[in-house]
C-alpha cells in the first residue's frame, strides 16, 4: 500500500486535488484491486472506522460500490437514504447532517441533487467528507474510476498517464457532473478532452473553464483532427433538463447517438477505441445495445473498478484523519 | 433629518416569528441614516387601494419615523388590482408622489402595458424587477464561467436586456414612469442611458460592492446569494461608473432572510440579505459624499416628487446587517 497522503482532507471535487493526489488515489487503487481479486476480499484498514453513507439522492451503483468498498475494508456503516427518512417530512441538510453528526462518523460519504451540499457539510461535521455526486457540479469518484479504467485498458500506470491519448465526452455536458469532473481530471493526467452537444446542452464558457475542444456536431468531434482513443457517452438526463433542452429520443439518437454505423466509422480510425458510459444507459439513445455490449465496451469494467477506486479513496481519506483508527492504531 | 430616500426595500407581512418586524426595519433605516423607505410588501395579502391605508397605518405605528411607505401591488395574481392612488396622500399622510410596486418581473406584455396606462393616469412611479422572468427563471449566477464551474443554475445577462428593453418599449407607448430595481449588466446602463430619461433605474448596494467572484471564494455560502445575481467584475465597474454619472440611482436592496431560508443548499436558499443600515457606510468609500447624495438622496427625490433636501450625509451606519458581514467575510471584493 501506498504511504502517502493527500493534499486535502476531503474529496469534495477533483478540483482541488493535485495531480499527486490523483496519482496517489489511483496507485492506491490498483492495490485494492488486486484484493478485490483475492478469494478473500477484505482487508483491516479501516477496522473500528465509521462510514455514513447519505444518499439524498436515487443511485444504485454509487450506493452499492461505495458500500461494498467500506465493507471490504472492514468499516461499520452507517446507511441513509432521503426517501422514509425525515428529509422526507421537511427535516434540512444540516439538521440532518447535525444528527448523524452525532453518531460520530469517521467518513461521509454523500449525494446530493444540490451543487454544493458537500462543502456545505464539511463545514458541519466532523468527519471526513467524500462527494459522490452533487447536482450538476461534480461527481469525482466516477471520474477517478473513469481514468482507472483508461489507463488498464491502455495498459498504462498512473505515473504514466494519459498523454497522447484523445477523449471525447458526448450528451448534455450542462446537467452532467461526470462530464465536469472528467473535464477537470482527464487533462490533469495529460489526455486531450473533447466534449460534444446539442447547444442547448453545453454550458456557457466552458472552453474557457476547462480548456477542452467543443463541438456541436458529434461527427466534427468525432472524425476530425486526431483519432479518438475513447468515447464517453453520457446518460441524457431528462429528470434534470428544464423543457426544451432537446427533441425526440429518436432525434437525439440519429444527431448524438453512438449507434452502430458510427462505432462503425470510428473503429476504422482506431481499431482499438474505448466506448464507456457511467450508466445507467438508455440503451438506443445514447448508445446502442450492440455497441454497449461490444469488445470495444468498458462499462462493465468501469462498474468493477469503482469498487477499487472507492476503496481508496476512504482508506486515503481516513489516513487524513486527526483521530487514529483501530488499524492504524495498533 | 437627512432627507435620503430608499426606494428598494422588501418587507414581508405578516413575518414570520423570526422575521423582520416593522419596528426592526424603521430601526435599520435610522441607524442608516434613511428619512423615508419606500417598502415593497411581500405578503400573503396584497397592499392594495383597500389595504393600503391599514397598512401604511401599520407601519407608520411601529415607527413614526423614518417614513416607510408601503408600495402599492397594481397586480395580484395575474390580475389588476383595486389601485387606490385616489386615496393615496391620505393614507400615506405625506406630499409624495404614487408608488407601485411589481416584486417579480410581469412577462405578460399587455398586463404590463394595462399596468402602465394607469400608472401614467394616476401620475404613480412604478417599480420593477429589471429581468424577464422566463429567461431569469431560476438563475442564481449568471450564465457562464463562474455558474459553469460551480455547476450551479445561471441566468444570461440577456435577461436584463430583454427586461428593460420591453419597459422601454412600454414606457414609450404608455407614457408611464418605470423605475427599474436591481440592474446588474453593463448592457443594462447603456439601455437606461440610451433610452434618456424614458425609464430611471438604479443598482442595489451588494452590486457595487461585490462582484460574481464573490461566489467562488465564498465556495457555496448562501450569504452571498443576492437577486438578481452578483454582476462580472466589467458589469459591476461600469454599475458603479453609472451612479458617480448619474445615469443610476442607489437602493439598498434590502430583503431580510430569516435563518430557515438561508441554512439550505444554495440552489434552495432564499436570495438577499438586509443591507438598509450599512449602505451609506459601505458606499461612502466608493462613490464619496457627493455622489451618494445624488445618487440616493436629490435622485429619488424628485423622481417622488419631494422638494430638495439640504442636509448632510447620514452617520457612518451601524455594522447590524448582512451586506456589512458579508464584505468583512470577502474583504478581497472590497473596492
Amino acid at each position: 500500500m501506498s504511504g502517502g497522503r493527500l493534499s486535502v482532507p476531503h474529496l469534495l471535487g477533483i478540483e482541488g486535488l493535485t495531480r499527486d493526489d490523483a496519482l496517489l488515489i489511483l496507485d492506491t487503487a490498483r492495490s485494492f484491486r488486486e484484493v478485490n481479486s483475492r478469494q478473500l476480499k477484505k482487508v483491516p484498514a479501516l477496522r473500528g472506522r465509521l462510514v455514513a453513507l447519505l444518499f439524498f439522492e436515487n443511485s444504485t451503483r454509487t450506493r452499492l460500490s461505495f458500500e461494498l468498498a467500506a465493507k471490504r475494508l472492514s468499516a461499520d456503516t452507517l446507511s441513509f437514504s432521503a426517501s422514509g427518512s425525515s428529509v422526507s417530512k421537511g427535516e434540512t441538510l444540516l439538521d440532518t447532517a447535525r444528527n448523524i453528526e452525532a453518531m460520530g462518523p469517521d467518513l461521509v460519504v454523500v449525494r446530493h441533487e444540490a451543487s454544493g451540499a458537500p462543502w456545505m457539510l464539511s463545514r458541519v461535521m466532523g468527519g471526513a467528507i467524500a462527494n459522490a455526486g452533487d447536482g450538476q457540479h461534480e461527481h469525482p469518484t466516477q471520474a477517478l474510476l473513469d481514468a482507472f479504467t483508461l489507463l488498464q485498458r491502455f495498459g498504462r500506470t498512473p505515473s504514466q498517464g494519459l498523454e497522447g491519448k484523445t477523449v471525447c465526452i458526448v450528451g448534455d455536458i450542462s446537467r452532467s457532473r461526470v462530464a465536469r469532473s472528467n473535464m477537470l481530471l482527464l487533462p490533469l493526467l495529460g489526455a486531450k478532452v473533447r466534449v460534444v452537444g446539442p447547444p442547448t446542452m453545453l454550458p456557457a464558457g466552458v472552453r474557457e473553464v476547462y480548456g477542452v475542444d467543443v463541438f456541436d456536431h458529434v461527427d466534427d468531434a468525432f472524425f476530425s483532427g486526431d483519432a479518438v482513443d475513447a468515447v464517453m457517452m453520457l446518460r441524457i438526463q431528462k429528470e434534470r433538463a428544464a423543457r426544451a433542452v432537446m427533441g425526440s429520443d429518436h432525434d437525439y439518437a440519429a444527431a448524438y447517438g453512438l449507434h452502430r454505423e458510427r462505432f462503425e466509422q470510428l473503429r476504422a480510425r482506431r481499431d482499438d477505441v474505448v466506448v464507456m458510459h457511467p450508466g445507467p444507459i438508455n440503451r438506443g439513445v445514447e448508445i446502442d445495445a450492440a455497441v454497449a455490449d461490444s469488445d470495444a465496451s468498458v462499462i462493465l469494467d468501469q462498474t468493477e473498478n469503482g469498487v477499487a477506486v472507492r476503496m481508496a479513496v476512504l482508506y486515503l481519506l481516513a489516513l487524513g484523519l486527526a483521530r487514529p483508527g483501530l488499524a492504524e492504531g495498533e | 433629518m437627512s432627507g435620503f430616500v430608499d426606494l428598494d426595500v422588501t418587507l414581508r407581512l405578516p413575518g414570520a416569528p423570526d422575521d423582520e418586524a416593522p419596528a426592526a426595519l424603521a430601526r435599520r433605516a435610522r441607524d442608516g441614516g434613511v428619512d423615508i423607505v419606500v417598502v415593497g410588501v411581500d405578503g400573503a395579502a396584497p397592499v392594495d387601494g383597500v389595504g393600503l391605508a391599514s397598512t401604511a397605518a401599520m407601519l407608520r405605528a411601529a415607527s413614526p419615523t423614518p417614513l416607510l411607505i408601503p408600495a402599492v401591488q397594481p397586480l395580484v395574481g395575474g390580475q389588476l388590482t383595486d389601485l387606490g392612488s385616489l386615496g393615496w396622500h391620505a393614507a400615506i399622510g405625506a406630499p409624495v408622489r404614487p408608488v407601485w410596486r411589481l416584486l417579480a418581473p410581469v412577462d405578460d406584455a399587455l398586463l404590463l402595458r394595462r399596468v402602465g396606462e394607469l400608472a401614467r393616469a394616476h401620475n404613480a412611479v412604478v417599480i420593477v424587477p429589471s429581468v424577464d422572468g422566463s429567461l431569469a427563471a431560476g438563475g442564481i449566477a449568471i450564465e457562464g464561467p463562474i455558474a459553469t464551474r460551480l455547476g450551479i443554475p445561471g441566468m444570461p445577462e440577456a435577461a436584463e436586456t430583454v427586461g428593460i428593453g420591453r419597459l422601454i418599449e412600454m414606457a414609450r407607448l404608455t407614457g408611464a414612469s418605470f423605475h427599474v430595481v436591481g440592474v446588474f449588466t453593463a448592457a443594462g446602463v447603456r439601455l437606461i442611458e440610451q433610452a434618456a430619461g424614458l425609464v430611471t433605474g438604479s443598482v442595489r448596494a451588494p452590486h457595487l460592492l461585490l462582484d460574481e467572484t464573490a461566489l467562488l471564494a465564498s465556495r457555496y455560502d448562501t450569504a452571498v446569494l443576492r437577486s438578481p445575481p452578483l454582476p462580472t467584475s466589467a458589469s459591476r465597474a461600469v454599475l458603479v461608473d453609472a451612479v458617480r454619472r448619474g445615469v443610476l440611482m442607489v437602493g439598498s436592496g434590502h430583503t431580510f432572510v430569516p435563518r430557515r431560508e438561508r441554512d439550505l443548499e444554495l440552489s434552495r436558499a432564499t436570495p438577499g440579505g438586509t443591507s438598509l443600515s450599512s449602505t451609506a457606510r459601505l458606499l461612502r468609500p466608493l462613490l464619496g459624499d457627493n455622489v451618494l447624495t445624488a445618487a440616493w438622496r436629490d435622485a429619488p427625490r424628485r423622481l417622488l416628487g419631494l422638494p430638495p433636501a439640504t442636509a448632510p450625509i447620514p452617520a457612518d451606519g451601524v455594522v447590524d446587517d448582512d451586506l456589512s458581514a458579508l464584505v468583512a467575510m470577502l474583504p478581497g471584493a472590497r473596492p
